[in-house]
């Protein structure tokens, strides 16, 4: 018996490492062929300069400039209005209530739709009607939001990383004690004062983590952004909302499919891979980071 | 013979269909000591979040008849709840001191309260910290996190946080149950200071603690005031045989 | 920062002490009149036994109320119990001084006899005795107990030859049995007095040491070294109450 025991414990070890192995081995593979294919290609000005030649020679400095403002406006749009959103359903609203159990079967349902469908989605609504409604209400016809741009892709980005702030930032906030919440309201403290001086100060370090997983996501999905506003190959840096964008992810895409000189770019786009590997990679080490300073100062 | 700061009429409180307290009356005085003693479950602490409307926090509850506090009833329709808050302080069984400094958690209140020059706060948390025999133990790190002193320590701090929203009443849901011997000790020799000027009541399983520091006791059981008087006329000659078994320990 | 019931605990230690001035006062008062034949001062004396009951009574309710409320236990245990003892033989000291104050009109008509018997000898000693015991009281110094024991055994040995020496008048002029009697009923009461000064003495020692004091002769020894006989002994009584008839019975 006690035998037995210790094969399967053995056994369950043994897989566990393997697995473990196994993954980090993907990552390195990933790793090491990218870094083989681009490295002749990173240099300082190639992250800053920008594209010439038909893409095959210079910088990918506005596909990283793109990236940026689009993560930038996306998260502008859904942190807060997520976090509002997972404060509502968790302190105000009463559990059984229809609007609370609505927009939860919103949020876990908006988490499934794969993110294609957020691209078309933000043409239809974003680009079509509330743009073309923009344009004729207020410009009288004259065409300038009913077309892809950095506004609507950012916004259609934000409502795919949506539900990941409201959840982690829901799930943040439940881990306040009970205690703290009475504790205030025993002082004499509204229920707005409770959450804004004890709930959302203990639950800061779960916020961050919901917004840095919602700018990784941001940073590295493309479906969302092919109709709404990014663009291949753009002469200038966008310069107000209205602009369209050049994206990393989207550069990488169009660059292996529907470019002239696929062979001839191979190592451009080993190199932007590698950009963006990295972005993420240093993306999700701040929240770590972040996450374990806020941590050690409440402590 | 001291005026009666609260009384309760004909109080009466449902959790959905069951009855956690039947039908209480009684007088609670100023500026003393009241404790309530009864085996688990008799309703006691219920009893005591009724006074500053805590069980509001609970949905299933339904609550009939009056807590009269300085001749007004807290449950009539007008009333600011959050004011009664100020008015009664509450500590609580296991302490819970905000995750901040040890400052921050005294000024907490008075913040709240609209105080927000420095010198101001820092005065009020200096004398908070006295009354509640705990200055001259933090004193010197008053901004190190509130999460750091001990257990009876972050009791006497809660008990400090409460005193600086100058409340005119304090309830105390056994706030020694959690502590050791010594720091049980401080607290009930800091009940004996606080209760120059403030009243107080205190919920405690422990009976010999209710002994100690009341002045008036009152014995719950089953969710009904089973006898109140004296703590001294309780414990010597009581009146019911109920509250004699219990106190000797017979039941319960 | 003393505790609350410390405070409770001194309270109780000072009426103890207030009591036991109060009664030593009352004997020194009534050997005073005794010796002087004064029936105004006796009949103050038997007035102020009021006083003694009342405070009597304080102290004991006092004890019960720091027995319900304060679950005392090691040296303020002792205290409180021992309290209750010594309340209790004080007040039977009072009784016993207003039963000498009540005779000292019956013996008015043969004040001499005093003399002839140097009661006045007697009356020093017994005074001495309970103003060593309340000294005791109040410093909670049992070095010297010894000494009230010596004192109370010579007062018996005094009092009795008194006795004795009183009965053989009697015997001899019957004219004089009325005053014989009332002297011999005083000097019943005034070694008494003694009995139940050393009775409190042995409370004082239970309060410090925790020694009940079982018998005399073997707490002689021990105090003579220092006894490391603690008592847990609760069950077997010190009957220190010495029988009157045993006294007054010629030997």
């Amino acid at each position: 018996m006690k035998l037995k025991n210790k094969i399967i414990g053995g056994a369950i070890t043994t897989a566990s490492a393997l697995s473990v192995v196994l993954i980090i081995a993907i990552i390195i593979v990933i790793l090491v062929v990218t870094i083989i294919g681009g490295k002749e290609k990173i240099s300082w000005e190639f992250l800053t300069a920008f594209p010439r030649d038909g893409m095959m020679k210079g910088g990918i400095f506005p596909a990283i400039y793109g990236t940026a403002l689009l993560v930038i406006i996306m998260s502008i749009a859904a942190v807060p209005f997520g976090t509002i959103t997972a404060i509502y359903l968790s302190e105000y609203a009463h559990e059984k209530s229809w609007l609370a159990q609505t927009i939860r079967f919103a949020v876990r349902t908006l988490a499934t739709v794969p993110s294609i469908i957020f691209g078309l989605f933000g043409l239809g609504f974003f680009v079509q009607f509330v743009g073309a409604g923009m344009d004729n209400w207020f410009l009288g016809g004259q065409l300038k939001w009913a077309q892809p741009n950095l506004l609507w892709g950012s916004l259609t980005m934000a409502l795919l990383t949506l539900p990941v702030v409201i959840v982690s930032v829901e799930e943040a906030i439940r881990t306040v004690p009970r205690e703290l919440r009475e504790a205030s309201l025993a002082l004499g403290a509204t229920k707005w004062q409770t959450i804004k001086k004890v709930v959302i100060p203990g639950s800061i370090s779960g916020i961050m983590t919901g917004t840095i997983l919602a700018v990784s996501r941001g940073a590295g999905e493309v479906a969302p952004i092919l109709f709404t506003g990014a663009a291949y190959s753009l002469a200038t840096l966008p310069t107000s909302v209205s602009d369209q964008f050049m994206n990393l992810g989207y550069h990488i895409y169009v660059m292996s499919t529907q470019s002239s000189n696929v062979d001839q770019t191979l190592p451009i786009q080993f190199a932007t891979t590698l950009v963006l590997l990295m972005l993420t990679f240093t993306l999700n080490l701040a929240a770590v980071l972040i996450r374990s300073s806020l941590r050690r100062r409440v402590k | 013979m001291k005026e009666t700061k609260i009384v309760t009429r004909d109080l009466t409180l449902h959790y959905g269909q069951k009855m956690a307290l039947n039908t209480i009356n009684i007088p609670i005085p100023e500026k003393e000591v009241t404790a309530f003693i009864g085996p688990s479950g008799c309703g006691k602490s219920t009893f005591l979040r009724c006074l500053n409307r805590m069980n509001d926090l609970i949905p299933s509850v339904k609550i009939t008849g009056e807590i009269l506090i300085d001749g007004l009833d807290i449950y009539r329709k007008k009333i600011d709840v959050v004011n009664l808050r100020k008015k009664i302080g509450m500590v609580f069984q296991k302490s819970n001191p905000f995750a901040k400094s040890i400052f921050e958690n005294v000024a907490y209140g008075p913040r709240i309260n609209g105080v927000n020059n420095l010198k101001a706060l820092t005065e009020i948390v200096e004398r908070s910290l006295k009354n509640a025999a705990i200055w001259d133990e933090v004193k010197d790190r008053l901004h190190d996190s509130a999460l750091g002193l001990s257990g009876g320590q972050q009791q006497r701090l809660c008990i400090a946080r409460t005193l600086a929203v100058e409340p005119e009443i304090i309830l105390m849901d056994e706030p020694a149950s959690a502590l050791d011997p010594i720091s049980t000790g401080k607290i009930e020799e800091l009940i004996f200071e606080l209760k120059k000027d403030y009243t107080i009541v205190i919920v405690t399983h422990n009976m010999q603690q209710a002994a100690r520091v009341s002045d008036h006791t009152a014995f719950f059981y089953l969710g009904e005031l089973v006898e109140y008087g004296k703590t001294r006329k309780i414990f010597t000659t009581p009146e019911k045989k109920q509250t004699e078994e219990y106190i000797t320990g017979r039941f319960g | 920062m003393e505790r609350h019931f410390e405070l409770e605990l001194e309270k109780l230690n000072k009426r103890l002490i207030q009591m036991g001035n109060l009664v030593a006062e009352q004997v020194h008062n009534v050997f005073d009149a005794l010796l002087r034949g004064d029936a105004e001062l006796a009949h103050q004396i038997i007035e102020k036994d009021s006083k003694v009951d009342k405070l009597d009574n304080k102290i004991d309710k006092l004890c019960q109320r720091l027995f319900a409320l304060t679950q005392p236990v090691a040296t303020d245990l002792r205290l409180i119990m021992s309290a209750l003892k010594i309340n209790n033989d004080l007040e039977r000291m009072g009784d016993h001084a207003v039963a000498v104050a009540q005779k000292i009109e019956g013996i008015s008509d043969y004040h001499e006899i005093i003399e002839e018997l140097h009661i006045d000898e007697l009356v020093t000693m017994t005074d001495m005795i309970v103003n060593d015991v309340i000294t005791i009281l109040n410093t909670k110094n049992v070095a010297f107990v010894k000494d009230i024991f010596d004192l109370a055994s010579a007062i018996d040995e005094k009092a009795q030859a008194s006795t004795a020496m009183i009965m053989e008048e009697m015997m001899h002029k019957t004219d004089v049995i009325v005053v014989a009697t009332n002297l011999i009923i005083i000097l019943t009461n005034i070694e008494r007095l003694a009995g139940y000064s050393t009775n409190i003495a042995e409370s004082i020692v239970f309060i410090v040491d925790g020694r009940i004091m079982k018998h005399k002769k073997k707490t002689f020894e021990a105090l003579g070294n220092s006894g490391t006989e603690t008592v847990t002994d609760a069950g077997s009584a010190s009957d220190q109450d010495k029988d009157i008839s045993a006294e007054v019975t010629p030997s």
